[in-house]
């Protein structure tokens, strides 16, 4: 009896079943994957007790458009934390606490955050904003 | 002058090597650059910030839509589950990262903060986007 020998194939291995995986894991990582460049902002959740004999806190408040008011005067970021600077390098303050007034949302409450953060102002906690008019 | 004529490539396959060399770049590219953790059931857009450092997400956050309703790790929870749903994590104590939307009151925020302290968090994250 005569048995034909299989002709041998070229390849040992077919490329096309190692493209349907690849592509299919290409498509996995696409789509559950996130690209977001995140950032990391700090924030305690309660303040250490003030000592008795310390100045003060400044408590300042947050207003709707992003400005600062603190003791009747209203101020925008890079003038309050001049101004926050100078009373904290006097020690007539300790520490600033930064509370939003009614209704304000977080956007503009975070960026005064950060900005007074990035002026050197270590001494800084959000706030409940409790009662408005203190 | 003749030149020679370009050899016809015998094999179909290689004209497919180019693309899976592509493909497979584009996939390292994903697998590494990407971050694999589930996004929380609600959108969520968050505050920018322009000096703060970046970082990664981690898997076990909370977030917090515009109109207050929580999630811990993409399930939605209620605030009276929250303590219980923290006294779970890895390591109780550690930073909590928090994902709130730009549009939250800040008072539900500091509110938050509060019921956190009671929840032995010392610390949270809140992770921003930069501002371009």
């Amino acid at each position: 009896m005569h048995i034909e020998v299989a002709p041998r194939r070229r390849h040992a291995l077919g490329l096309t079943p190692l493209i349907d995986v690849v592509f299919n894991l290409l498509l996995f990582f696409m789509l559950a994957s996130s690209l977001v460049d995140w950032r990391i902002l700090d924030l305690a959740t309660g303040s250490s007790p003030a000592d008795a004999d310390a100045p003060p806190a400044a408590e300042v408040r947050v207003t709707d458009d992003g400005m600062l008011r603190y003791e009747g005067e209203t101020l925008d970021v890079p003038s309050m934390s001049e101004r926050l600077s100078k009373e904290l390098e006097e020690e007539a303050i300790s520490a600033v606490i930064l509370r939003a007034e009614a209704g304000v949302r977080l956007g503009p409450v975070v960026g005064a955050f950060d900005a007074l953060a990035n002026s050197g102002i270590d001494a800084l906690a959000l706030g409940e904003s409790g009662r408005e008019g203190d | 002058m003749l030149l020679p004529l370009p050899k016809r490539r015998s094999n179909p396959e290689d004209n497919v090597l180019p693309l899976i060399n592509v493909v497979f770049l584009l996939l390292i590219f994903f697998m590494l650059a990407g971050a694999l953790v589930q996004e929380p059931p609600f959108s969520v857009t968050p505050p920018e910030t322009r000096h703060t450092a970046s970082g990664e997400p981690d898997s076990q956050y909370l977030a917090i839509a515009a109109d207050g309703r929580l999630a811990y790790n993409g399930d939605i929870i209620e605030e009276s589950e929250l303590a219980a749903h923290l006294a779970e994590r890895s390591e109780t104590g550690a930073p909590l990262q928090v994902r709130a939307d730009n549009e939250l009151e800040a008072d539900r925020l500091t509110r938050l903060l509060t019921a956190l302290r009671e929840a032995d968090v010392a610390e949270i994250r809140l992770l921003t986007t930069s501002q371009p």
